[in-house]
């Protein structure tokens, strides 16, 4: 399995545990530090509709995570909780996710979705939650619910505190990724 | 005068959808006595404009605003960003000023735009505004961004129920559900299926014509 790690926290903390971890799994893990990067946010050019369909017109590193996404299994987001959602880096990253659909149109369960362009992947949301207000938790793992559904990915959400210890953080990603592959 | 709005354009885009919906909502906070003013995030996100100088605007600012379309199922990148800078450089400016937002996206399906809507209920309460609720607008691409006015009956629909919502704010009211229920229209579930099939043939016919390849796997070229 080739799993891409979008990293959008300030530290190190959580590269070493997925990095050890993916790799304990026997996975090839491709990691992105997003504070590193050039990310410019979509800008709704409609170029990957029209012009050049599904190859986004901006040149910068996303392309390069785009083509490893493209041929990888999984997705794995790390991100500090804003607002009940990702961070603006991540979503930066996130936003760029709409050359992966197909502009066709099916029909899953109850709702509408784009057919995925390059097949299903799994997709793990880590959320570290601040000091924000009730209901930060559960909108988070609302948020990668719904990018779950649109993507078709099997999926888990978890939420970490800054006061959670290594070990259990350990625990909980290793559980999530043994089970989005069931 | 009533009341001074601040209305927040949170798509790249100045001239479409979100920004239809927030010029139909300056008229309408004129026509009620109230002043309107429609700022763009990207502006800001750009540094055409620097945050310094909104701090004027939202002293005189008692209602907050922001109009913004889903994208990939949240706020865009470039809202949170703003959210962001404003909870750490402008609480006190926004503190007690109340708060709404409007979400409108692509898909038909109103419920589509609930962990946006709920994303502006944190931030102001992180910032302690007051929240005055949020609406949510299915169909938004079709729109593309037509002014209101022209658009017959559905657009009649959506000019009232910002209307009533304002009505509301103005007195500090919160949005009544009566508003939302005029933005919702329910397509039947049963009919997706026929209606992807239409649209989906639409779509392949129109890349033919322009001799395109839509299905390419172009990140694996
Ligand atoms: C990057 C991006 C992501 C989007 N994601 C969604 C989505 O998840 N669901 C949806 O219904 N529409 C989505 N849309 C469509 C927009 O919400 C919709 O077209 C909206 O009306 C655009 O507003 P504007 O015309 O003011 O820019 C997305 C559009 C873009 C550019």
């Amino acid at each position: 399995m080739k799993s891409v790690v979008l990293d959008a926290t300030e530290n190190n903390a959580y590269e070493k545990i997925l990095s050890e971890t993916l790799k304990l799994q026997g996975d090839e893990a491709v990691y992105y530090k997003l504070k590193d990067l050039k990310i410019i946010p979509c800008r709704a050019c409609g170029a990957c509709g029209d012009i050049t369909p599904g190859k986004c017109a901006l040149k910068d590193d996303m392309q390069e995570i785009l083509r490893n996404i493209a041929s990888g299994d999984g997705i794995i987001m790390v991100t500090p909780i804003s607002f009940g959602g990702y961070s603006a880096l991540l979503k930066k990253a996130v936003d760029r996710f709409m050359v992966l659909g197909l502009p066709f149109l099916s029909v899953k369960g109850k709702r509408l979705i784009h057919p995925m362009r390059y097949g299903i992947k799994t997709l793990i949301g880590i959320g570290i939650a601040g000091e924000c207000p009730m209901g930060q938790e559960e909108n988070f793992k609302l948020v990668v619910e719904r990018n779950a559904i649109n993507m078709q990915s099997p999926y888990r959400a978890i939420v970490f505190s800054d006061t959670d210890d290594n070990a259990s953080i350990r625990l909980q990603i290793e559980k999530a990724i043994r089970e989005v592959r069931v | 005068m009533k009341k001074q709005i601040l209305i927040l354009n949170g798509s790249p885009r100045k001239n479409k959808t979100t920004y239809s919906f927030a010029r139909t909502i300056k008229a309408l906070a004129e026509d009620m006595d109230s002043g309107a003013e429609i700022i763009h995030i990207i502006d800001y996100f750009d540094g055409k404009k620097s945050l310094g100088d909104l701090r004027d605007i939202l002293i005189s600012s008692e209602i907050v605003g922001l109009i913004s379309p889903l994208y990939v199922d949240s706020l865009p990148s470039y809202v949170i960003w703003f959210f962001e800078a404003l909870s750490k450089e402008m609480e006190s400016e926004l503190e007690g000023k109340d708060f709404f937002a409007i979400g409108q996206c692509a898909f038909p399906d109103v419920t589509m735009n609930e962990p946006l809507l709920e994303s502006c209920r944190l931030f102001a309460d992180t910032v302690k505004m007051h929240w005055l609720g949020g609406l949510s607008y299915g169909g938004g691409v079709m729109l593309d961004g037509a002014a209101l006015e022209s658009l017959g009956k559905k657009g009649e629909k959506i000019i009232l129920a910002f209307k009533m919502a304002l009505e509301n704010m103005v007195e500090g009211k919160k949005i009544p559900l009566r508003s939302q229920e005029l933005l919702t229209f329910k397509i039947p579930t049963i009919l997706y299926r026929p209606m992807t099939i239409v649209l989906n043939h639409t779509v392949k016919r129109d890349a033919k014509k322009k001799g395109i390849d839509i299905e390419g796997k172009v990140y694996l070229e």
